[in-house]
This record gives structure tokens, C-alpha cells and sequence, in this order.
């Protein structure tokens, strides 16, 4: 009798392990340099909507950004700063503070130029730009806290960078595009670029 | 007795099976949201490209300022619109910034026309060569996606095709066509001449150097001592860490210093030529409040002074969490000289001066002669909307999107319950900006 309910458990647990192994897998993988890996959690949308409940408490209307003053952005709202927030938790989560801001600003410069969408939103979500928006860690991440400040920081026209278009990890493989942009500089683990 | 566990293994394969089944279904699903969403995108984009191109040409053959200018203005929509359209399109491993740049640039010039029109200026001879140009280039892209979506519609290729992992026998040779013809065009459009006008996308402005980079080339010691120069006392002791140094419009050396205790970095980057203070941001969380909003602003000019950029006029400040950001601009002859801009922002539980901006400054403020106005206040305020109160005036030199400098008269003036701020060229009576201002809580912000 104990054989046999060793045998079901066994099977069982292969069965769930079977079953959330590759969930766990891709949260794991998202950014080899991420040392504290996100949310370990499956549902994570709930946990999106929870966190950006406690954001917008958190900031109530104080995180409205000055917005002619810095540098004529056009960049408007909470809203995008909250996204915003939420990119540089997803892309920069283990960077010095300064590369927070500068990819924040990145964002914001792109929607000044000519070669990228001319919104927040649609420079965040344009196919491909963010490795974070297209494995979904975006969804995952807190972004309270040094993402939030680094944010609003962006958008108030600070920019380590002097304007910066691209960043990327140059331990990790990106297209060969990339290296033919000028290198401005780096900050942490990334290289950036116009 | 044995039959056990072939029951429970043979119920774990049905499971696993209905489970494979069920996530199959459901990736069709999305797979068939997505490219529907796709190709939406695609035949939009199409239609746009076609219709900047149709009137461009009606705006060529018109005779009339007003129709032209119309017709200027609905090319400017409509590219903005197909460049938008084109940044949905997912291209993996291809990056389509030419294409996507010369249809932005194409909207943009056509609205400097369209505005052009309006003022009552003549379309040059030059604008009109431009315009046969952007043209050609149109009609050749035009055809090339004609092309192209004649291939797809018969292929049956799909845009998600290239969103696709590869598979255990590697990666399917997906939408290589559409890639082509997009990279083709892409290299064509990164060969065009450079298109100078009046707008934000000109080409002229990629070139603007610094203009207020004054005094001599530096070194990396210089500046270190210059950046451990602006810590306040109790924070000498920071490590001082390698950072790399920035190069681009305004080169500069990058000091990072590292609190030793607690997670607190400050990154100070001051410039190769002449040591100024670039930028400089702390990451230090703020604690309770005992500055006010006054007591910020004025740790923020004094710390403008200290830097030698002189006595800096506030004209703005916002709280915002629990710091100040508190905008600073030069002033000559009772003008405003807003591109000469540093943005300083304050801590308010000690007056720590944590943030400092510097870019705009540094690239707008040099020598430069402010126009003496040519019409006075008196009239500076009759070309104002008849609703409107005028509560201040003051003269202000303002930076267009071109990138030039206009002096205008600041005119702070109310309608109802709102504020605006509307800028009138000082020399033509044009107006040149409207600012809505929205009175917050924490200070007032410009849109």
C-alpha cells in the first residue's frame, strides 16, 4: 500500500513540475544579470495591478512632472510616468541610479526624434525595442522606489547621457546594427548610444 | 496490484495531452489576434504613404497659399500617422530608423510650409525642389510596397511568422520578402541629402555645437578635485569609483562617488573643456521635510552662484516627493533668457543640493545680442484674445522647436478659471507659443 502512494505522489509531482517548470524557466532567464530575479510569481498580472495601485498612493498627484521647463518634452501626466517607471524597473532593475535615469531618457529622447514613434507608450511598445516588453518582465517588476525617482528625474530633463537612442548589455549578444551607432558612454552594465 | 500505476500514468499523459491541446488552441487565438492587428497596421501604413504622396502632389500644382497650406498641413498628418504605423510592425534584428526618420521628416518640413503659408511667405524655389525630391523618393517607396504587399497577399506570409522561436531544426526562413524590401528602401533613404528647414526634425539640428563651453581643456584630476569640491563636507569621504567618460556634443569626464556605508552614489560629470558642471544626480532617498519651498529655491541659486554662472533667476519650481526642482535661467536687460537653462533639484530634509542639469545651458548660453524690440507692451497686449486678463508682462527670449531664439513679450494672462502663458514675437507681433499653466499643489506646471 505505501509503494503505491509513493508511485502516485512520484507521478503527481512530475506531472506539476511538468507543468510549471517552463513558467519558472522564463522568469529566471529574463536578464542574466538581474540578481534578484523580479516577482517569482505565476500570476502576474494580479500582481501588476497591485503594485500600481500602491504606486499611485504612493505618489498621489505629486509625481505630475514639470513638463515646458524641462526641456520642451512634451512628455505629459502620471500615466507615462508610471510606464515609464515600470521600463526602468524591467530594464535597469540592478543599475547604478544614474543608468536608471539615463534609460528613462532614452525613452524620452527617442520620442524627440525623428526615427522612433512620437509617444511614451508607443516607444516602450514598438516591436522588439525593449527585450523586457518582449519576454514580459515588464509586468513583473516593482517599480517603486529608484525606478519611480529615476523616472521622474527623466522626464524633469535630467539625462546622464546628453541624449542618448539606444542602450544595450555589451556582455550579452545584440545585432551588429547596434555597434555601428556612436557610443556616448556607459554606465553600469550598459553601453550607450545614438 | 500492479495495475496502479498504468492507470495513474495513463490519466497524467491524457491530462498533459488535453493541456497541450488547450494551450495550442489558445496560441492560434493570439497568434490570429495579433496578426490581424498586423497586417491592420500594414494596409494603414500603405494607405498613408500613398496619400502623403497624392497630396504632396496636389499641394504642388495649387495656386493658392491657403489650399496649399491646407494640403501641407494634411501631408504632415498623414506621415506622422504612416511612421507610426510602421513603428508597430515588428521587424526582429532590423532596425528601419531611416525610413521611419524620412517619413517624420517629410511631415515635419511639410508643416514648416504649411506654416509658411499662414505667415503669407512665398514657397521658395529651393522648397519646391526639396518637395520634388521628398517626392520621387515617395513614389519609389510607394512602389516598392505595392510590391510587396502583392507578394505577401500571395504567399501567405504572416507577420507573426517572425516572432516564431526557432525549433529543434532551426529557424524557419519566415517573411524574408517583406524584410528585403523594407531593408532596400531603408538603405536608399539613408543616402538623401540632408533637409534643412524650420522644424524639430531638420538636420541642422543633429549639428548645433556648444555655445557656452568657455575657458581651457581640463584634466581627470582637475577634475576630480573639482567635483569632490562641490560634496559638502560630510560626505569627503565617498570612494570615489571609475566612471567612464562621455563623449558626444558635450564631452565630459564622469566621477562616480559611492557612500561607503549606506547605498548612496553620486554621479558628477563635469566638462573636458573649460570644468564646468555638467550634471550631476545623488540617489539618496529624502526623509522628513524641514525646508519649505522658498528656503529650496534659494539653496538652489546660491549653488548656481557658487558654480560661477552668476545670480540665476527661479522661474519655476515644483515639489515633488521630497525634493524641489527648481529651474534657473540667466537674464540680461530685464529679458528672460529661457534656453539658458539649469534645472537644480534640492533636498528637502537637509537643502542638499542633489540634482544639477546643465546641458541646455551649456549648449545655449554664449554671447549672444538680444534684438531691441521693435513694438512696445501697449501693443504687445491688444494682440491679445479680447477674453483674456492680462495679470504680467515681461520680455522673455524663448527657443523655437528650429532651434532659433525669439525675443518675445511674456504675457501671464487669465481666461475663466485657466492661465496661460502666450509669447508674442517682439519684433513682428507674431505669436509664437502658448503655455497652458496648471496651478498644482506643489507649484505650477507648464504644458
Amino acid at each position: 500500500m505505501r509503494k503505491r502512494k509513493l508511485v502516485i505522489f512520484l507521478c503527481l509531482a512530475i506531472l506539476l513540475v511538468g507543468l510549471f517548470a517552463p513558467r519558472l524557466y522564463r522568469d529566471q532567464v529574463v536578464d542574466g544579470f538581474k540578481t534578484k530575479p523580479a516577482v517569482l510569481s505565476s500570476s502576474y498580472l494580479g500582481r501588476a495591478w497591485a503594485t500600481e495601485n500602491g504606486l499611485e498612493q504612493e505618489l498621489g498627484t505629486e509625481s505630475l512632472p514639470d513638463l515646458a521647463q524641462a526641456g520642451y518634452r512634451g512628455v505629459t501626466g502620471s500615466d507615462e510616468l508610471r510606464l515609464l517607471a515600470r521600463l526602468v524597473a524591467a530594464e535597469a532593475g540592478g543599475e547604478p541610479y544614474a543608468g536608471k535615469v539615463a534609460v528613462a531618457a532614452v525613452v524620452l529622447n527617442r520620442v524627440e526624434h525623428p526615427s522612433f514613434p512620437k509617444t511614451v507608450s508607443s516607444v516602450i511598445f514598438q516591436p522588439g525595442a525593449f527585450e523586457s516588453v518582449s519576454n514580459g518582465l515588464v509586468w513583473r517588476v516593482n517599480p517603486r522606489g529608484e525606478p519611480t525617482n529615476a523616472a521622474v528625474d527623466a522626464l524633469n530633463g535630467w539625462d546622464p547621457t546628453f541624449g542618448a537612442l539606444y542602450f544595450w548589455n555589451p556582455y550579452k549578444p545584440v545585432s551588429g546594427w547596434m555597434w555601428t551607432r556612436t557610443i556616448l558612454t556607459q554606465i553600469g552594465r550598459h553601453i550607450f548610444a545614438r | 496490484m500492479k495495475r496502479w500505476p498504468v492507470i495513474v500514468l495513463a490519466g497524467a499523459l491524457l491530462v498533459s495531452v488535453l493541456w497541450g491541446l488547450w494551450e495550442r488552441q489558445n496560441r492560434i487565438n493570439l497568434a490570429n489576434a495579433l496578426e490581424a492587428q498586423y497586417q491592420n497596421e500594414f494596409y494603414n501604413f500603405l494607405a498613408q504613404v500613398e496619400q502623403v504622396d497624392l497630396t504632396m502632389g496636389k499641394a504642388l500644382v495649387s495656386n493658392f497659399p491657403e489650399a496649399r497650406g491646407a494640403y501641407f498641413a494634411e501631408v504632415w498628418s498623414r506621415a506622422i500617422e504612416a511612421q507610426g504605423r510602421l513603428s508597430e510592425l515588428p521587424f526582429p534584428e532590423v532596425n528601419l530608423a531611416a525610413s521611419r526618420k524620412f517619413l517624420a521628416q517629410v511631415g515635419d518640413y511639410c508643416l514648416s510650409l504649411a506654416r509658411k503659408e499662414a505667415r503669407g511667405e512665398v514657397i521658395s524655389a529651393d522648397d519646391r525642389k526639396n518637395l520634388e525630391r521628398l517626392r520621387r523618393e515617395l513614389g519609389e517607396y510607394n512602389q516598392s510596397l505595392h510590391r510587396l504587399e502583392e507578394s505577401m497577399a500571395f504567399s501567405g506570409r504572416a507577420w507573426t511568422d517572425s516572432i516564431r522561436r526557432a525549433g529543434p531544426l532551426g529557424r524557419a526562413e519566415a517573411a524574408a520578402d517583406q524584410k528585403d524590401e523594407f531593408i532596400k528602401m531603408d538603405n536608399r533613404f539613408q543616402e538623401l541629402p540632408a533637409l534643412e528647414y524650420d522644424g524639430p526634425f531638420s538636420d541642422h539640428l543633429e549639428r548645433l555645437k556648444p555655445r557656452g563651453l568657455t575657458g581651457k581643456a581640463i584634466t581627470r584630476a582637475e577634475a576630480e578635485r573639482l567635483a569632490r569640491s562641490i560634496l559638502p563636507p560630510d560626505k569627503q569621504h565617498f570612494r570615489l569609483q571609475a566612471g567612464r567618460e562621455l563623449t558626444g556634443k558635450i564631452p565630459c569626464y564622469t566621477l562616480v562617488f559611492q557612500n561607503p556605508r549606506q547605498p548612496e552614489t553620486i554621479q558628477i560629470q563635469v566638462t573636458k573643456t573649460g570644468g564646468h558642471l555638467a550634471f550631476m544626480i545623488n540617489s539618496r532617498a529624502v526623509g522628513g521635510e524641514s525646508l519649505n519651498a522658498s528656503a529650496a529655491v534659494d539653496r538652489a541659486v546660491k549653488f548656481a552662484a557658487q558654480r560661477g554662472l552668476g545670480r540665476l533667476e527661479p522661474v519655476s519650481s515644483l515639489k515633488q516627493g521630497g525634493y524641489q526642482v527648481v529651474n534657473l535661467v540667466r537674464t540680461s536687460g530685464g529679458s528672460i533668457l529661457y534656453p539658458d537653462m539649469v534645472k537644480v533639484k534640492v533636498a528637502l530634509d537637509n537643502g542638499e543640493i542633489v540634482g544639477w542639469d546643465a546641458f541646455n545651458y551649456l549648449m545655449a548660453a554664449g554671447p549672444r545680442k538680444i534684438p531691441r524690440p521693435a513694438i512696445s507692451v501697449a501693443e504687445a497686449r491688444t494682440k491679445l484674445h479680447p477674453e483674456l486678463k492680462i495679470r504680467r508682462v515681461r520680455k522673455a527670449l524663448i527657443p523655437l522647436d528650429s532651434g532659433k531664439e525669439v525675443l518675445c513679450y511674456e504675457l501671464r494672462a487669465e481666461r475663466g478659471p485657466e492661465t496661460y502663458l502666450i509669447y508674442i514675437n517682439a519684433r513682428t507681433g507674431a505669436e509664437e507659443r502658448i503655455f497652458k499653466v496648471m496651478k498644482l499643489p506643489q507649484g505650477e506646471v507648464v504644458m
